[in-house]
């Protein structure tokens, strides 16, 4: 049996497209010193640290290993993970998994970006398989363009729909201190009239590129009753990835393997049989608006092609039914080595009560996931009850 | 069959932050100055510099000017310069301790023979007329006779 595992505390940088006021390591020291601090800890506290980070975003190898002095690693036990989107997803379940386990008591958990140093466009079509793919369609918006055109055909969603996921993303941001895309007066109109980058993606359909961290610090039971009020005890984690090609997967948003994968193995163990009445908030990697309404119907939020219908009816606004994003999203802020990580935090702090102006009522059980790669999906449920 | 190997040329173009602790410490090389910070916690002096002490965890904010010499720790030669390595070679790079740091630079050493390195304990800064806000500000280090 694993051991019961909470997340004690969490911290993240005022997320920006541009942090020139800091390099890497003092990036990562304002997130890590946020999370310490919010737990009353120190660095001597945490036994391992797990960190995360795209580094063909940054230009150089191990961006991690040069700024070691940042993050806490010196002399400390740590692994690094790069898994693309889901690479912060990946850091917390990693995290989980070793204090789970019982190897260590206490690990923090970071993940990390920089965009604005490199060219995010073409470091990730280097994900696209270099024989066939790359040379075609590459980069995040183009293929988004063609999941999304997909996902029209198949559920009949329309682009109004998504603008409204557009909408509620960037005034839900407004609420949080940390967000990078704060508007308060953007509306659906806005979003349909915003600059077309590959039908039917708009610009105010994707996500920004921001630079930022994350921090979050997992404890064992009794550390985590010791070091929170309300720890989110995590009740479920899980993992899928997909085959390579686009063609492998030809309705990759309307029907998302991994996301259905991953999800209904989390539900299982976590013993949620009616995800939409059992959840009360959720915290999901929706890279682009479009993607957000797929997410509903593969997350098993409402049945199939039902995606825009449950945006119409504000079921995940804010004073909804199951608020999705309180946050504001990944299409409010995307340091993409932090992102999937602050999907985690979010729900953490709904979770123990501590998101602020963002904060849901009464929530028990949050949903995080992390999405990336060639449509890997990361699922972590978690809960106020232990 | 033939065995097909597809070529690719990815460009990329990056910028790197210097941050807190390394903008003060190129603006000082620009005006021909070393600057180091102090940990008031374990005293080490970073060079070049630190705004955080990873091994205390905390923050550094306490500055000292270093003079522009020190010992030369070790070196080794290089007789396969990088593009980005001045024109002559061999090349001499070397390990240098400023007085006063606990940490050291590495930097080309200059003005000796290859073969009379060994012998070299103190070397110096030699900056040149037009100093960039990089550690070419500094030529080279050079023996103090």
């Amino acid at each position: 049996m694993p051991r019961r595992v909470a997340i004690v505390s969490t911290g993240q940088t005022k997320h920006r497209a541009k942090r020139l006021d800091v390099n890497i390591r003092e990036l990562i020291t304002e997130a890590v010193t946020r999370a310490l601090e919010d737990a009353d800890m120190s660095m001597k506290d945490i036994d391992a640290v797990m960190i995360g980070n795209m580094e063909p975003f940054e230009g150089f190898l191990f961006p991690e290993l040069w700024a070691v002095e940042g993050w806490g690693g010196y002399l400390k036990p740590s692994v690094k993970f790069n898994t693309g989107g889901t690479v912060g997803t990946t850091t917390a379940i990693a995290a989980y998994y070793y204090v789970a386990s019982g190897i260590y008591d206490v690990v923090l958990a970071i993940g990390f970006e920089k965009q604005s140093e490199g060219h995010t466009q073409t470091a990730i079509t280097t994900v696209g398989d270099p024989i066939w793919e790359r040379a075609i369609m590459a980069g995040a918006v183009g293929n988004f363009a063609v999941m999304a055109s997909t996902y029209i055909h198949e559920s009949g969603v329309t682009e109004e729909q998504a603008a409204k996921v557009a909408v509620k993303a960037r005034r839900n941001a407004c609420n949080n201190e940390y967000a990078h895309l704060q508007m308060p007066d953007i509306t659906v109109e806005d979003v349909l009239k915003s600059r077309m980058l590959a039908y039917p993606v708009k610009l105010l359909d994707m996500c920004p590129q921001s630079d930022g961290a994350c921090a979050v610090i997992f404890a064992e039971e009794s550390r985590a009753k010791k070091l929170a009020v309300h720890p989110a005890w995590i009740k479920a984690v899980a993992t899928a990835h997909e085959q390579q090609y686009m063609g492998d997967s030809p309705k990759r948003l309307a029907v998302m393997r991994s996301q259905i994968a991953a999800s209904r193995r989390a539900y299982a163990y976590a013993g949620i049989t009616n995800p939409r009445k059992e959840l009360d908030v959720a915290e999901i990697y929706e890279v682009a608006s479009f993607a957000e309404l797929a997410m509903y119907e593969n997350l098993g939020f409402c049945e199939r092609g039902e995606g825009g219908k449950l945006i119409d009816a504000g079921v995940t606004e804010m004073t909804g039914e199951l608020p999705v994003n309180p946050s504001g999203g990944v299409l409010s802020t995307n340091p993409i080595g932090a992102t999937a990580l602050i999907r985690v935090a979010e729900a953490a702090l709904q979770v123990m009560g501590k998101a602020g102006k963002h904060q849901i009522d009464g929530v028990r059980t949050a949903l995080a996931t992390g999405y990336g790669g060639n449509a890997w999906t990361d699922v972590m449920i978690l809960s106020r009850d232990l | 069959m033939e065995e097909w190997v597809v070529h690719q040329r990815i460009k990329i173009p990056f910028m790197y932050t210097a941050g807190r602790a390394l903008t003060r410490f190129l603006d000082g090389l620009a005006r021909g100055e070393i600057w180091a910070t102090r940990c008031a916690s374990c005293s080490r002096i970073y060079v070049p510099p630190l705004s955080f002490c990873g091994r205390c965890w905390r923050v550094i904010d306490e500055w000292r000017q270093l003079p522009p010499m020190g010992e030369l720790m070790s070196y080794t030669l290089v007789r396969y310069p990088l593009p980005e390595h001045p024109d002559r070679s061999p090349l001499i790079l070397g390990l240098i301790q400023l007085d006063g740091a606990d940490t050291n630079l590495v930097h080309f050493i200059g003005d000796v023979a290859p073969s009379e390195v060994e012998s070299v304990t103190r070397v110096r800064a030699v900056w040149r007329d037009e100093r960039p806000a990089s550690i070419f500000a500094i030529s080279h280090f050079a023996p103090i006779t």
